[in-house]
């Protein structure tokens, strides 16, 4: 731990400098209030990081994982998560915004409800979903029957319906926070620029082109690439949905990552499947980075 | 599109109906699968399977077991919800401890390093914790805490802290830099301005931000689960998971103890909501 | 703050030293479907620590978990001291033995090995390629074979009784399929016929494969070792044994969600008389029904020996002997080795294994005569143990060839019916791709 005590005496920074010291008063101090942090950070972000790097540089890992046929099915299917769960996801939450911008109690009502699926713990409500939408017993099916004697769709156990309904979760569970992100920025918009379009004549839809959106795309772009990050992360959605089945075709990079590692004890083999993905998480963090430095 | 500053002038009809169109469509599509799990909850054990709209003979009888913890599957259950507890306290009280001394240092001393602390800290932000959880295990194995409740508290506290790092230094800002000036006058060491300035002015950010630590933490199936590895160490949601993969798992009793497990988030939230709106959610997408 | 720090790193030590101290016994284990059966297991635990005056750590995990549990830590250098899951004797131990990974047992199984049934000791007898000699390389503790169980009362309810079902192969399968589940259908109640399972996260259809494979008399590896599967009379046998397995999953006799079964949902989906047919290893099915249902178990519940061959004799059964595993890495061998005296002990099991109701059936001569099996009055004790005396039986085909193993690991058998029913594979292709991929694994 570093102790400032040698230089407690010092009253000045710039008098430390001055004498050719190489941290001031503020920034010994600095470094013993970054530690904790930085304890943490080493440990299990950066280590995990360089061991990640260490198994995948595993090159006997990279045929395991190429020749697997599942390989190329589950890039597919990252490639659809991706595109329908975040591009769906963030339209519906820009659309969503326009209703819950307005003044109100029962849309405040209904933004109190509108978030439980986001607060919710995702274990017990993605299996209400799995048992609800279960072809055999569900809830949905049941209706189904009742209603037209005939077998509803497996929504689980047909690997497309089974993206479907995975994508579908996805959106219930994360549709929430993204709207009331854009909604957040939404409110911040000054309003007189609305008092001057429509003195200008504009309709309720060229306010929206010409001073909603220009003032939260930024916004709403960050948002989108944030939550691509995250979506290539979002183990539960189809872990605890379809577990990726039936025949393991409804997996993406992060399950079949895990999957080859914890069922399969090839961690060499789950860290190279993860890491297809870097191709795409990189540049976007890097972009991100410079996105929200610049903000601030 | 409707906007914000839509006329006070009474709507027309159609708008009305269109309104209570989108809400009713937002309500069900929002609550239909709690409700479901209600409805499960309320129904006798073995009528789990015969997928009726709402509860046919609705019983209690559920959640009498689960509290009681009458079944073998839940003969844990209250010391699994303590370890929850314990798990996502500790986990927001270290989050705390870490990410309020950084944004400290970084947004009130300023140092040269400064800038890159918080660069390191909002990539660690960006990693989806998922991609990591491979190497995690290995490293928990080394460090000896397999099976440790502490590696789970770690990991929460891994995972939270960059984004309580981010959302705290930017509410930082916002407090005048004459505070800290007048203390140092005074002859304030940097210690006490954190203790007696710093950490009381930004009461309103670090319930924001222990919130959401205690949420994700509560929340944690995946780490939880190839962390922990036995039941009298397991959380919640490792307990729930193991429902999908026993035989003859009773469900009802699952969804029963999945409506319990949501009761203490869900009131949390809506109580501390005035915060949340103000720092959780708008503080973590700036751009 | 510094003090805080200091107190913080301290206490994460202590809590860290704390969980280092391990017991003097980890025993990773598979829960019953019962707790009953659970509690028996404890039992033995307790008495250990009592007898030996140290202490153990008792896991139990679900089916899958076990597996995918072990597997890992295995892996990552810290396994158990004890471990039994379903899938190590098809899976695992031939592989492990074979790559030096296990503990040698025949310190424990050798004083004992009068008591076992020749074919229990075999299957753990296993090869270590490390010294190039067999040795016992896992303890055999009970064994178990796929029964065929339906619901007899509602078999009544669709018009039938049990004289009408057919006897052979194909068409008591039919039977279900195509007069009984439709005969329910009309009268509007919404029910499958048979539980045929597909999923690569389940062993049972693994199991189940392997009597379809005997009763149409595809013997796919040869008692010298040598894979058949490709050879044109086998191949035939084999592409007729998979479409008769896969014909109710197409001909929608089978739930849709069947090809996504883990090991509980068959249980599930059938005891909730969503199904009428189900094929099971062990009696878990009805015992779960014995306390809470005893009407069902009794009356309603039936189980019954496997339908005649296609050349019209018994299909022989197939019998996986359950093994209990130690490691090389374990960190308490000599241990492990005690707790195993003790449990294989026949007065200690016996008892243990009539308390789960006759789940399990012992491998051991002597307790498999006691009455509580040979002359059971109990509906499904009685069938048991009529399929494990009766019917002749056909060793899986790892005893012939250890690397078959890896056949049940990739899971290839699902893997060739999912290409059937998911991909809308021909059969023989999807054979096909089957031999030549199990060709690859055996040539290894």
């Amino acid at each position: 731990m570093t102790t400032p005590a040698t230089n407690r005496i010092v009253t000045s920074p710039a008098a430390v400098r001055r004498r050719g010291s190489l941290l001031s008063f503020e920034e010994s101090w600095s470094l013993f209030f970054i530690l904790p942090f930085a304890l943490t950070f080493i440990l299990f972000i950066a280590y995990p990081i360089a061991y990640a790097l260490y198994l995948g540089s595993d090159l006997s890992a990279y045929p395991r994982v190429l020749t697997d046929p599942i390989y190329l099915q589950t890039l597919v299917n990252t490639f659809v998560f991706i595109v329908f769960g975040v591009g769906v996801k963030m339209l519906l939450a820009l659309a969503l915004s326009s209703f819950f911008v307005l003044p109100g109690r029962g849309v405040r009502l209904i933004s109190a409800l509108f978030l439980i699926p986001w607060v919710a713990p995702h274990i017990p409500t993605i299996l209400s979903i799995r048992w609800m939408l279960n072809s055999d017993w569900g809830m949905i099916n049941n209706l189904i029957f009742q209603l037209f004697r005939v077998d509803g769709p497996a929504w689980l156990t047909q690997p497309s319906y089974g993206m479907f309904s995975i994508i579908t979760v996805h959106i219930w569970k994360y549709l929430p926070f993204w709207t009331m992100i854009i909604v957040a920025a939404r409110l911040g918009i000054p309003k007189d620029l609305y008092e001057a379009a429509k003195i200008d004549g504009a309709s309720p839809s060229q306010q929206f082109r010409y001073v909603t959106f220009p003032a939260i795309a930024g916004v709403f772009l960050t948002s989108t690439m944030l939550s691509a990050i995250w979506s290539l992360g979002d183990f539960n959605s189809i872990y605890l949905l379809t577990g990726g089945g039936p025949m393991e075709r409804t997996n993406t990079l992060a399950t079949m990552g895990i999957r080859y590692a914890f069922r399969k004890a090839d961690f060499e083999a789950g860290v190279v499947t993860m890491m297809s993905a870097l191709p795409v998480l990189v540049p976007l963090i890097v972009i991100l980075l410079r996105r929200m430095r610049e903000q601030r | 599109m409707i906007d914000t500053s839509a006329d006070t002038a009474p709507w027309r009809l159609r708008d009305r109906l269109f309104m209570v169109g989108i809400s009713i469509v937002l309500i069900v599509w929002s609550l239909l699968p709690i409700y479901h799990m209600v409805v499960l909850s309320l129904t006798p054990p073995r009528e789990g399977f015969a997928g009726h709209l709402w509860p046919v003979n609705p019983t209690l009888e559920n959640y009498v077991t689960v509290l009681t913890q009458g079944d073998y599957y839940l003969s844990k259950f209250w010391q699994q919800f303590g370890n929850s507890v314990f798990c996502a306290v500790a986990a927001s009280a270290i989050v705390l401890v870490c990410s309020l001394m950084a944004s400290f240092a970084i947004s009130r001393l300023r140092p040269r390093f400064g800038p890159l602390v918080s660069y390191v800290a909002l990539i660690a932000y960006f990693v989806p914790a998922t991609f990591l959880a491979i190497p995690f295990y290995q490293v928990m194995n080394t460090y000896g805490l397999l099976g440790n409740q502490l590696s789970l508290i770690l990991c929460v506290v891994a995972f939270a802290t960059p984004y309580a790092i981010w959302v705290l230094q930017q509410n930082a800002h916002t407090l005048p830099d004459e505070l800290d000036e007048a203390a140092k006058l005074d002859g304030a060491t940097p210690l006490q301005m954190f203790v007696l300035i710093y950490v009381p002015l930004m009461m309103p950010t670090i319930v924001a931000v222990g919130a959401f630590a205690l949420m994700l933490s509560w929340n944690e199936y995946l780490y939880a689960f190839l962390l922990l590895s036995d039941e009298a160490h397991f959380t919640i949601p490792v307990m729930l998971g193991q429902f999908m993969a026993d035989d003859a798992a009773p469900w009802p009793l699952l969804m029963t103890s999945g409506v319990i497990y949501m009761l203490p988030p869900v009131a949390f939230y809506y109580l501390a909501r005035q915060f949340q709106t103000s720092g959780m959610m708008s503080g973590s997408v700036k751009g | 703050m510094r003090r805080l720090g200091l107190m913080l790193s301290t206490a994460i030590l202590l809590v860290g030293t704390t969980g280092a101290l391990a017991a003097d016994l980890t025993i990773w284990w598979t829960k019953g479907t019962t707790e009953i059966e659970d509690n028996a297991f404890k039992d033995i635990v307790s008495r250990w620590e009592k007898e030996t005056g140290k202490t153990a750590e008792l896991s139990f995990y679900a089916t899958a978990d076990t597996e995918a549990k072990v597997v890992t830590a295995l892996k990552a250098g810290s396994p158990p001291d004890i471990t039994f899951d379903f899938s190590f004797d098809l899976a695992y131990s031939p592989t492990w033995a074979y790559e030096d990974q296990l503990a040698d047992l025949s310190s424990v199984i050798e004083p004992i090995k009068g008591e076992f049934q020749e074919g229990a000791l075999d299957s753990v007898y296993l090869l270590n390629g490390a010294t190039g000699k067999r040795g016992y390389y896992a303890a055999p503790w009970v064994q178990m074979t796929p029964h065929v169980h339906y619901w007899k009362d509602m078999l009544e309810t669709a018009g039938f009784s049990e004289a009408d079902l057919p006897k052979d192969w194909q068409p008591f399968w039919d039977f279900w399929c195509d007069t009984v589940a439709p005969a329910l259908r009309q009268k509007g109640e919404r029910v499958y016929g048979i539980g045929q399972g597909s999923s690569t996260t389940s062993n049972d259809p693994y199991l189940v494969m392997h009597i379809y494979l005997n009763a149409f008399g595809a013997q796919v590896v040869a008692p010298d070792g040598t894979l058949q599967i490709a050879q044109p009379e086998t191949r035939a046998k084999v592409i007729a044994a998979l479409n008769s397995y896969v014909k109710p999953i197409k001909g929608k006799c089978a739930p849709p969600d069947a090809v996504n079964w883990g090991g509980a949902d068959d249980n599930t989906s059938f005891l909730n008389r969503k199904n009428l047919v189900a094929m099971n290893p062990t009696l878990s099915i009805p015992l779960s029904q014995k306390v809470e249902n005893p009407d069902a178990y009794n009356n309603a519940l039936r189980t019954v020996p496997w339908p005649n061959g296609v050349d019209g004799s018994p299909t022989p059964t197939i019998i996986s002997v359950k093994q209990i595993l130690s490691f090389k890495a374990s960190p308490n061998p000599e241990n492990a080795k005690s707790f195993l005296a003790l449990l294989l002990k026949p007065e200690t099991i016996g008892p243990m294994l009539q308390a789960n109701g006759g789940r399990w059936v012992p491998v051991m001569p002597k307790l498999l005569a006691d009455p509580f099996y040979s002359q059971s009055t109990d509906p499904h004790v009685s069938a048991m143990y009529k399929q494990f005396t009766d019917s002749a039986t056909l060793p899986l085909p790892h005893t012939y060839n250890r690397l078959y193993a890896k056949v049940m690991q990739e899971q290839l058998w699902q893997k060739a019916m999912g290409r059937i029913v998911i991909d809308g594979w021909e059969t023989d292709k999807a054979v096909d791709e089957l031999a030549e991929r199990m060709a690859a694994l055996l040539t290894e």
